[in-house]
């Protein structure tokens, strides 16, 4: 029985990133054919994912929510714009040298917050977002309001990585690397740590776990995929403002990581698709409907789709399927040996 | 085994105040009572002893109201309450005394005691004031005293005094000697003496042995979920398996 | 000295609104338990609603009281359908339905209203007093003494009054309050009401000087929960201290930034907010709840 159970997870296992391998595949040829969708919206997307991945285990096992992912992500993406076009560092190193800076400021402002109780932590993290958004607009290095362009692009071996459909190859196999890593992580004792401090912080402590360690190590790997992520869409887009460090780019991550799931590695991207998606139909449909409101109405869908999910799916779209599934499989199996 | 002993000591037919029925609950997963049957009669006090662990606390919660029971049911003066939230039954008379005593610390002994008022007109206030205060004179000498800064005997007097304000029907009492020095478990003991002399119905959670058979006649043990004899206080001190229960106290 | 003295006046004013919001966020957070990030959108809604019907024509006192009501109803829709019934020790979930429903007010806020601000006219007319070199506006006079009046009602519904006594005692220990017959769900539901009400007299009384647009919640919300974290999050007092202190340094210090600094004064109530976090995280909350297991 101990074998077959051994065995059921690695099928369930190899399935789960079989399925994730083949819709991250599906993306180009869907996102190039189906209206409104655009080959961009495949790249934004994927990049989304990556940065609200480290929201995964942050929120879902150490049960913080933050709201400054977008500092984070708008650290790599001012890295990178003002290594490259400053410094005309190479746009690799640039990524790394930003992942490292969001990596430390992460980790500083861990060592006060987590000595306190969790809304802190996200009050804190607003303030940050916030205090960087003023600041890049004031500094002539960050080019004021108006941001700066001419980020140089990603090479792969010195050849131009070149389109839309290309660079989400390269992005989305970062997510596949980013999503090993954190499900490694989340697998570990140290996850197991973490969920037993988000069901409970004071029967964790008072088993002698300090779970702030814990909090930071997941705070930091958080802000570092999110740097990732910024640093690629620097050399993506080619162009960095501060709509970057926006609130409501780390509204959209925290709710891309709550949507899809807060304790499934593969809720990121579920949750991304469904965001990106929102905007891209918001965009095509909405205008028709309200025309004094812009393009924000889609705030309204982010709104709803994160009550709902909480109430209805708290574990999110992945955790519901995969417990609808689990249901599913159990009955079937179950069914014979009674 | 229980229905035998609790028939031997009723004092009559009528409704009882409180009826547990294969009462089952706990904490997250780990079910702390596995099927407690109790019955509680008009002007009766009763105690529910047992060592550490053995559900009391479960209990009282679960009959408070604090705690949704699995299975079973709670009846109060005929009604089925097991769905009622704990502040309906505290309206109802069904008053618990919590372990711990759980005094507004930041409000004055007065304030306190007028909360435990809450249910009722404020009308009625003066009048239970003036009877709590009678009861414990020490809590009319400090009423304006903040609640928190007053000793462990005198809090736990101020807890019963909040509970009696609203007129319980039944009062319930979770370990009130606990914690607390020598004197003020006697003069906590004789309080409850004197209220059920005043045809108080109680029921009463004790690891004090002696407190426990000096203010209850009846008694229930309780072992690791499971009621294992009940009878008069008289049959309770001969039982070995509540001199089990209290390993080392002397039972008397 | 004048213009420190007239930074001062100025940000007493805006503190006060602070304050306000600063209030029924501690007070929220005392009596359930719930850091509620949609504070700030109740501001909007008052001082939107407000301006709106005012600009429509609509007598000041009623706009106003139609205002309150429409927050005081929101109130209600978001502790009744959108947080759980049960809350204990999700304080992640609660947090994040809270930040779900800031974001749909606003939302709904720029749909119906569009992105534009709105004017509403100071609640008196009349040219301003001047102390000594300081420029004091009817409408100042107006926002201190309102914020004062709800104030001491406050404190009194909280000191002098039976719902204000279980809140209090709910604040302290929710379940032994339970036993006093309280019902923790109806505290709940009062302390939500409350709260959008007091954040909508704040978003009211600061109209006429800060035209409000669907937008202003967020920061609004964040300064209240600067001002409660600054004040301590378990004292009612300590907001509004602290909500006061805020408004005041934040208007010194942006009065006071070199030329070449000016566009910075926006983060300044964020850095405050930041260093207090930081510097003090725990010691500010001066109640500190025991966590049940």
């Amino acid at each position: 029985m101990a074998v077959l159970g051994r065995h059921r997870r690695l099928v369930t296992l190899v399935l789960s990133y079989g399925v994730f391998v083949g819709g991250l595949l599906l993306v180009p040829f869907l996102f190039t054919r189906v209206h409104p969708y655009t080959m961009a919206d495949g790249v934004l997307m994927v990049l989304l994912a990556v940065a609200a991945l480290g929201l995964v285990p942050f929120t879902g096992y150490a049960g913080q929510v933050s709201l400054g992912q977008a500092a984070f992500y708008g650290t790599g993406a001012y890295a990178t714009a003002i290594l490259t076009v400053k410094l005309h560092l190479s746009p690799w190193l640039s990524l790394v040298i930003g992942a490292a800076v969001a990596g430390l400021l992460a980790y500083l402002l861990g060592l006060a917050l987590f000595r306190a109780a969790g809304h802190y932590l996200t009050l804190a993290t607003i303030a940050v977002g916030l205090i960087l958004g003023v600041v890049v607009k004031q500094l002539d290095v960050t080019g004021g309001a108006e941001g700066l362009a001419g980020v140089t692009p990603l090479t792969v071996f010195g050849a131009d990585i070149g389109g839309d459909v290309n660079f989400f190859y390269l992005a989305a196999g970062i997510l596949l690397v980013a999503t090993v890593v954190v499900h490694l992580v989340c697998r570990s004792m140290f996850a197991r740590t973490l969920l037993a401090i988000s069901d409970s912080p004071v029967a964790a402590q008072s088993c002698g776990v300090d779970p702030a360690p814990v909090k930071r190590s997941m705070f930091v790997l958080a802000a570092v995929l999110a740097a990732v992520a910024g640093s690629l869409y620097a050399s993506w887009s080619g162009f960095v403002d501060a709509s970057t460090l926006d609130l409501n780019v780390s509204l959209q991550l925290l709710i891309i990581a709550t949507v899809g799931g807060r304790r499934s590695v593969f809720g990121a991207a579920v949750g991304s698709f469904v965001v990106v998606s929102l905007v891209r139909f918001a965009k095509e449909w909405l205008p028709d409907v309200s025309s004094h409101a812009g393009g924000q109405v889609e705030i309204i869908a982010y709104g709803l789709a994160l009550i709902l999910v909480l109430r209805l799916l708290p574990r999110g779209i992945v955790g519901g399927a995969a417990a609808g599934l689990r249901r599913l499989a159990g009955t079937v199996t179950r069914t014979p040996t009674r | 085994m229980t229905d035998d002993a609790s028939t031997s000591t009723e004092p009559g037919t009528s409704t009882p105040v409180l009826r547990v029925r294969g009462l089952v609950a706990g904490y997250d997963r780990i079910e702390a009572l596995h099927g407690v049957d109790v019955e509680v009669h008009q002007g009766e006090a009763v105690t529910l002893i047992g060592s550490n662990g053995a559900g009391k606390t479960t209990l009282l919660r679960t009959i408070a109201g604090l705690m949704r029971p699995w299975r079973g049911t709670v009846e109060f003066l005929g009604e089925d309450v097991s769905r009622w939230p704990a502040e309906r039954r505290a309206r109802a008379g069904l008053a618990l005394v919590p372990e711990g005593r759980r005094v507004f610390a930041g409000l004055t002994v007065e304030e306190n005691l007028r909360l435990g008022g809450y249910p009722h007109p404020r009308s009625l206030a003066a009048d239970g004031l003036a009877t709590v205060y009678e009861l414990f004179p020490k809590l009319r000498d400090r009423r304006t005293q903040a609640a928190g800064t007053m000793s462990g005997g005198e809090q736990q007097m101020l807890a019963i005094g909040r509970a009696m304000m609203s007129r319980p029907k039944l009062l319930l009492l979770d370990e009130p000697s606990l914690g607390l020095a020598p004197l003020a478990v006697r003069e906590v003991a004789d309080a409850l003496v004197e209220l059920a002399g005043r045809d108080t119905t109680l029921a009463l959670v004790e690891q004090n042995a002696t407190v426990a058979f000096h203010v209850a006649r009846r008694g229930y043990l309780l072992d690791r979920g499971t009621l294992v004899t009940a009878g008069s206080v008289a049959e309770l001190r001969e039982d070995p398996r509540v001199h089990e229960a209290y390993l080392g106290q002397p039972v008397k | 000295m004048t213009s420190l003295a007239q930074f001062v006046v100025t940000g007493f004013t805006t503190g006060a609104t602070y304050a306000l919001v600063g209030l029924g966020i501690a007070l929220i957070a005392q009596v359930t338990g719930v850091i509620s990030f949609a504070q700030g959108e109740f501001v909007m809604l008052g001082g939107l609603t407000f301006a709106l019907l005012e600009e429509k024509g609509l007598a000041a006192p009623l706009a106003a009281l139609v205002a309150i009501v429409l927050a005081c109803a929101v109130g209600v829709v978001l502790e009744r359908l959108v947080l759980p019934r049960a809350r204990a020790g999700r304080t992640d979930q609660t947090i994040m339905l809270t930040i779900g429903a800031s974001i749909v007010i606003e939302g709904v806020a720029l749909v119906v209203v569009g992105t534009e601000p709105h004017f509403a006219r100071p609640f008196t007319k009349g040219s301003a007093l001047s102390v000594g070199g300081v420029h004091i506006t009817p409408q100042y006079v107006w926002v201190v003494a309102i914020t004062a009046v709800v104030l001491v009602a406050m404190w009194l519904l909280l000191t002098r009054t039976r719902v204000g006594w279980a809140m209090r005692a709910t604040a302290m220990d929710a379940e032994a309050a339970q036993l006093s017959g309280i019902s923790p769900s109806r505290m709940s539901l009062i302390v939500f009401v409350v709260a959008a009400a007091l954040g909508a007299i704040g978003g009211i009384v600061l109209a006429p000087l800060q035209s409000p647009d669907a937008g202003i919640g967020i920061a609004l919300g964040l300064k209240g929960f600067a001002a409660a974290v600054i004040g301590g999050l378990g004292r009612p007092a300590g907001a509004v201290v602290g909500g006061l202190a805020l408004g005041i340094v934040e208007r010194v210090a942006a009065g006071y930034l070199p030329g070449d600094f000016s566009g910075y004064s926006d983060a300044i109530a964020f850095a405050l907010l930041l260093l207090v976090l930081l510097v003090r995280p725990t010691g500010l909350l001066s109640a500190l709840r025991v966590e049940r297991v």
